[in-house]
Parts: C-alpha cells; structure tokens; sequence
C-alpha cells in the first residue's frame, strides 16, 4: 500500500514537473495568414527610429530583417515578445548579427515617441547596432502590420491586444519564416536567417 | 533495496523527471509565490536563503511573469555567481510552476521581464548569508533595486533576531 501511494505521488510530481517548460497556448489575436511573396519594402511611409533617425523600410533592403511589434507600456506579453527576438538574435555569431538588422515596431503611435522608444532601448540595453525601436504614423503601422498578418487593436485602458509574432524577412523584404506565439523555439529561423545570408536568396 | 531501485528506475524512465531531480532526493524543495499582475507584482517572498542542491519552486498565482536571472545573456548585469547558468524562465500563467535547482553557493538575483521597472525583482542567498557582495547595478532600475536592498536588510534582520547572543 505504502508502494502504491509512493508511485501516485510521484506521478503527481511529474504532472507538476510537466509544466517547467510548457505554456499554453496564449489567448492573443492570431496572426493573419500572408502572401509572402509579396514585399514590404513597397511600403514607402517613413519612419523614426529610437534614435531620431528618418528610415524608410526598403533601407533595410540586401540584409535580413527580424520584425517584432509591440508597444512600451506594455506590461504583460512584450518584454517577453522582444527578449524571444533577442533569443533569436543571440543564437547568430557575431559576423552573422552584424548582417541582421532587427525592427522593433511600436503600436502606440500616440505615446511611444522617438524619445521614449529611447528610453525603452536603452533600458532593456538594446540600444545596440543593428536594432531599431520604430515609429510612424497610425495608418503606416496598421499597413506594415496587415502586410507582416499581425493583428492589433487599442483598449480603452491604453494597452493593445495583439499576436504575438516574429518575422523574418528576406534580402527582399518578404516573408521568410513566421514565430507565432511566446517561448517558441528559435532554431528554425536563426536557421532561416543564416540561409539568407549564406545563400542570397531563399 | 528493491525499493531503491525502482525509484531510480521511475526517474530514469519517464521523460522530464531526471533533469530535475536525479540526485536530488535528499534536498530541500522551498516555495516562492508569484504574484500581482501590475504594480503589486512581487515574489513572496522576496529574499530566500538555500543550500546548494535545493530546487526551489516558484508557484504563480496570478499575473504573467518571468523568473528571469541578471546575466548578461539576458541583457543586464551579472548578479549570479560568475559560474552559475543563467535562467529564464519565460512566460509564465497563473497555475503555472516553474523549478529552478541551484547548484552552487552565492546571491542570485533575478527579476520579472515584465514589472521589473515597477520592482518585481527577488534574491536566493545560496550557503552564508554574511557574503553578499557588491554587485554592479548598471542600468537597472531604481524600482528594483530597491526591492532587492530593502528586502534584503528585512531578511538579515530578522535572521540575526533568531540567534541569541549575536552582536
């Protein structure tokens, strides 16, 4: 009997255990499916970055691009969201990172000012060569938005519902590979990303 | 005997035990809750002392956090020992119970992805509690420093209350 109780409790513990690295599925929008042949680097809205620079997409055109949406005053799912894409960029050496540029797209045009994307960058020390916190105007960031299949949509207490997605853009500025959800495994895409740039095109 | 062997043989044989627990039988299992969901986000409690090989469980119970060590792997400061694995322990949900063994003696510090501005941060004084060096703050914010700082002179004073005689 003691046996008997000793083996229920520990399958109990394994049930327990199970869940050290396993999340359910979160309960965000999801992404919307995409044509990916198709390129953002038509987009042709300008952009500000974190450092007060004026950017057009297509300047990232000839290097691969990882593209992450989230906003700053986000305190649930994005700092999650940017420390996957800086898993994701961790796992390259540092000659493969210094061809990657990663675009950190704000959905709270209203409030994540180039300033305050600063301040962001510089507090999750991001502020680094190669990652850029983005603004622009509010219909340029629901078309880059359309055209990566995130989907988004303002609360009235300020925060965002949104995907959770990392993109992976080719040398052309198309889709290359998608990570939906939080957690997830990176090696497909850093896989993804060293074909561009070993490869040329995909 | 036989005993013996069949437990071993449970660990060995079902997936996502032996990791965790092999050898660890005769360690202490110790419970942080995790909780809040904004601005009261916190570890309950903040500061905890260990012995290297104890695991220590950290038990949600509302709110979305991270169990999440600073390390420069996770773009901050080293505030572990310099031979410790760093850990993250990604999203976690409300019921969700994330295990972290730690396997050598030092302070661990280690915050919330998301609150940590807001001073979701704690402490595992791992072995001596009268070793706790003078890490680098680096840009790490107020909020959680404190934390740490605060709930760090509580534990010590409430530790050195217990023991009669101390000066």
């Amino acid at each position: 009997m003691k046996i008997l109780s000793f083996i229920l409790l520990m399958m109990a513990c394994v049930t327990g255990l199970s869940a050290q690295h396993h999340h359910e599925k979160d309960s965000a929008p999801g992404a919307r499916e995409i044509n990916s042949q198709h390129s953002l680097y038509h987009l042709d809205a300008g952009w500000a970055d974190h450092r007060g620079d004026s950017l057009a997409l297509s300047d990232f055109r000839g290097e691969p691009v990882i593209a992450v949406m989230f906003y700053g005053n986000c305190t649930q799912v994005c700092p999650i969201l940017i420390q996957d894409a800086w898993r994701l960029y961790s796992m390259l050496d540092d000659s493969e990172r210094a061809s990657v540029n990663v675009l950190a797209i704000t959905f709270d045009t209203e409030n994540d000012t180039p300033e305050r994307l600063r301040a962001y960058a510089e507090r999750e020390q991001l502020d680094i060569p190669g990652w850029h916190f983005m603004t622009s105007r509010p219909a340029s960031v629901r078309n880059l938005a359309m055209m990566l299949g995130v989907q988004y949509s303002g609360k009235s207490d300020g925060h965002f519902a949104h995907s959770n997605l990392i993109t992976v853009l080719d040398k052309q500025g198309r889709v290359a590979i998608r990570v939906e959800g939080l957690n997830q495994p990176m090696d497909e895409a850093a896989g993804t990303i060293r074909s561009i740039i070993n490869n040329g095109e995909l | 005997m036989i005993f013996s062997a069949f437990i071993a043989l449970f660990f060995c044989l079902v997936p996502g035990t032996g990791g965790v627990w092999a050898g660890t039988l005769q360690t202490d299992t110790v419970t942080v809750s995790v909780k809040g969901s904004g601005a009261d986000a916190r570890f309950e409690p903040a500061v905890i002392q260990v012995q290297p090989g104890d695991i220590i469980k950290f038990s949600v119970r509302e709110g979305l956090h991270t169990v999440t060590a600073y390390h420069p792997n996770n773009r901050r400061p080293l505030r572990i020992p310099e031979n410790a694995e760093p850990f993250d322990s990604g999203l976690l949900k409300p019921g969700d119970s994330w295990y972290l063994e730690i396997k050598s003696e030092g302070v661990y510090d280690y915050f919330c992805l998301p609150h940590e501005r807001m001073g979701h941060a704690g402490r595992i004084v791992s072995g001596s509690a009268e070793s706790i060096p003078d890490y680098e703050t680096g840009p790490i914010p107020e909020a959680a420093l404190h934390k740490i700082n605060s709930e760090t002179k509580i534990f010590l004073t409430n530790k050195y209350q217990l023991i009669p005689n101390r000066k």
